[in-house]
């Protein structure tokens, strides 16, 4: 190797931790998720802790629940109860919303990276 | 073998970060609108103009709302009333391009996708969210009165801004395309803004500009007969997907599930489909073609799309069984594991 060669492998070793650092890759877990109500948060929570939110909104409480760095509706005074169904969150931009009682939550990614996914379709 | 240049890893490395996502400058709100939740996303402008341009995008929203909703006293309501009456009218403008449009995809669906079946809409209850409908399904004979009616988009008839219909059982209801046409107008008040990369997410349909980033956006799909998301797809940078779907408003009587998305041909809840998935430039399409492909279900689905011109699509099954064509699956990545089968068409 020249030189120069190990000039750009010093320049790698050097920059490199910090762009990851900076940009991160996407795919990982979040590890935190905002719970709204209405169009205010409600609470920014860690995935790592085990928890049951008692959430107020329209129509009454939405129980949510946090375990094993998940997080789901566990419970819901609308009549539809598709959030409930819509099962566990996990991933960055992972999102599920109680539309009649104004109650959502979304799945926060990991570091700068962002989120896994940019909006959800549904 | 010759040597991997230090310098070519460098350059790769290098690549691989930049073609990750920044959220420097990603902004972000929601909030509740057309009795469903909206979502904006803006990335690559500061927050201060984001924000304004997402201020204006809800003062759009609510305009348009105003205007489309069938159910409440405002411009449709009061062309409905009119047209159970006869006789020509002015029509509200605003209200005159979306018609335009669904007599056009209308006929394109064959019927399928039909916004003037609003009596029969109002009938199974399927109109009003709080609170929501909760059965008994309407009797047979009164749903075949009212198909006997045969409300058609093609009854309108528009000259300049005047409007008649020939049939007063047509009740316009937009439910199916109104939501991807706010997603279109939106975005463009967007790009008259200047904002090039951004995501409009009206109650799940998705219409995108530009990147997020170096990268693509990337959307998940909602697993209808599952939980969580189904698969994700990198979005093109000026795209749609929308997604009609069972899951979305129902109602359980005696043991059996109503959904919302009603058969013109039988007045009844579609079946055959959990869920159909449309991609396309604009949400407008999008969200008609994903109707009437979710009224056509599994069978029918391809000659539909064939019919209307739908590039893209994907649908579920109630097995949870996934059919589309071979352009949509190579685009397509599932998020679950395992993956689910797969039934490949014919291209479109």
């Amino acid at each position: 190797m020249t030189r120069g060669d190990y000039a750009v492998l010093a320049l790698c070793a050097l920059t490199l931790p910090a762009l990851f650092m900076r940009y991160g890759l996407p795919g990982s877990t979040g590890t935190q998720a905002r719970i709204t109500t209405g169009n205010a948060i409600y609470a920014q929570v860690p995935l790592s802790r085990a928890h049951i939110y008692r959430v107020p909104g329209a129509l009454g409480i939405s129980e949510i629940e946090v375990r094993d760095g998940r997080i789901r509706f566990n419970s819901s005074p609308c009549q539809g109860q598709q959030c409930v169904h819509s099962g566990w969150a996990k991933r960055g931009g992972e999102f599920i919303a109680c539309v009649p009682n104004r109650v959502s939550i979304s799945v926060l990614g990991q570091g700068a990276g962002g989120d896994y996914y940019d909006s959800i379709n549904f | 073998m010759s040597r991997i240049r230090p310098g070519i890893v460098f350059a790769a490395l290098f690549m691989l970060c930049a073609c990750s996502r920044s959220n420097d400058t990603l902004y972000k709100e929601s909030g509740y609108a057309m009795g469903s939740l909206v979502e904006f996303t803006i990335y690559g402008i500061d927050e201060a103009r984001a924000q304004a341009a997402v201020a204006a995008a809800q003062n759009d929203l609510s305009f348009l709302h105003g205007n489309f909703d069938p159910w409440h006293p405002g411009s449709l309501a009061r062309m409905n009333s009119l047209f159970a009456l006869g006789g020509r009218f002015t029509a509200a403008t605003s209200v005159l391009p979306l018609i335009a449009k669904s007599t056009e995809l209308s006929q394109r669906s064959g019927g399928l996708f039909n916004p003037a079946i609003g009596n029969l809409i109002r009938l199974w209850g399927f109109y009003k969210d709080d609170p929501p409908p909760t059965g008994p399904p309407p009797a047979p004979a009164q749903i075949a009165a009212m198909l006997a009616q045969q409300p058609r988009m093609s009854d309108l008839r528009v000259t300049g801004v005047e409007i008649e219909s020939r049939n007063p059982a047509v009740v316009l209801d937009f439910g199916g395309i109104a939501q991807g046409y706010a997603a279109d107008v939106l975005i463009e008040g967007f790009k008259l803004a200047g904002i090039r990369n951004a995501i409009v997410n009206i109650s799940g349909d998705v219409r995108v500009i530009g990147t997020h980033g170096a990268a693509p956006w990337r959307i998940g799909i909602h697993n209808p007969r599952g939980q969580g998301v189904l698969a994700s797809l990198q979005m093109n940078a000026d795209e749609s997907v929308v997604t009609s779907g069972d899951y979305e408003r129902f109602y359980r009587y005696e043991g059996k599930r109503y959904h919302h998305i009603l058969d013109p041909r039988t007045g009844m809840p579609a079946q055959g489909a959990a869920s159909a998935t449309v991609i396309d430039a604009d949400a407008v399409f999008a969200d008609a073609a994903a109707t009437a492909l979710m009224v056509a279900g599994v069978k029918d689905w391809h000659a539909v799309a064939k019919a209307m011109g739908i590039k893209s699509a994907m649908l579920v099954d109630d097995a949870g069984r996934v059919y589309m064509d071979p352009a949509t699956a190579k685009r397509i990545h599932f998020e679950i594991d395992p993956p689910p089968p797969v039934v490949l068409s014919e291209p479109l």
